[in-house]
């Protein structure tokens, strides 16, 4: 296993972008397509929102931390925070694809809970454990798989 | 933002001028189209060539706008970079809102 870095921010939207920047940053160092590093990226933001808004209620008392590891091709990226329990986790990850809309009904397009499905929809396994009074969410994805498709 | 008339109707540009549309952005950039959308303003050319990253918050907002929009008209996206195309894949908003190479082509199929 190699840590490739580790990022600590106050839970604040406005700090959102400083772990999106360093994101794509250790993602380049991967060799991955321009399209897999954004997905990458995107996948951290919606995680880190999810946390800031729902777990950490807004509140920039609480810290939200970023590790980045690899290990036999597999990227891991683990998400911790101090806020409140995420019980619906396995609810949520489990609810109907937003993106399952129709297009002769307009009503039925998304305009929010479209975060959690696009990180499923990108990383290969997402999971989530309470630990030490700490949230921590494991994104992983296959390196291998990513090379392959370019 | 840019007023163009084509075929006699009023085509409004706009072009955001900040490179992301995220959570910390999105509900501003929400209620400033569902100010215009109110405004009467009903066919819109959304300019994304300043725009390198959106997320689901972002997308929610221009969703929104859409709905709000319904029938009245419509709003499309030009200039949209290959990493940003990518999001509208990923969640087949690409076939919600129609996206052209640039402004000109945009305008063209008004």
């Amino acid at each position: 296993m190699t840590t490739l870095s580790s990022i600590q921010i106050a839970s604040s939207l406005n700090s959102v972008v400083s772990i999106s920047d360093s994101t794509r940053k250790i993602a380049e160092t991967l060799k991955m397509s321009q399209i897999e590093i954004y997905n990458i990226e995107l996948a951290v933001v919606e995680a880190v929102t999810n946390c800031i808004k729902y777990a950490c209620e807004f509140n920039s008392d609480h810290y939200i931390k970023v590790d980045y590891e690899v290990s036999s091709d597999i990227l891991s990226i683990v998400i911790e925070d101090s806020g409140k329990q995420w019980d619906d986790f396995d609810i949520a990850s489990k609810r109907k694809n937003p993106f399952d809309f129709s297009l002769e009904d307009m009503d039925s397009l998304p305009e929010s809970g479209m975060g959690l499905a696009m990180i499923h929809q990108i990383m290969d396994q997402v999971s989530y454990q309470r630990v030490g009074g700490k949230n921590k969410l494991t994104l992983k994805k296959s390196l291998f798989t990513m090379r392959s498709s370019e | 933002m840019d007023e163009k008339f084509k075929n006699g109707q009023e085509v409004l540009i706009i072009k955001p001028d900040s490179s992301r549309i995220d959570a910390s952005s999105a509900v501003q950039f929400k209620n400033q189209m569902l100010d215009i959308i109110q405004s009467g303003k009903n066919t819109i050319i959304l300019d994304l060539s300043e725009v390198d990253f959106i997320d689901s918050s972002g997308l929610g907002a221009l969703v929104s706008s859409r709905k709000t929009m319904g029938s009245k008209g419509d709003i499309v996206l030009c200039d949209v970079s290959e990493r940003v195309l990518n999001i509208f894949k990923v969640t087949r908003m690409n076939k919600v809102f129609k996206i052209f190479n640039s402004k000109d082509e945009a305008l063209r199929d008004m």
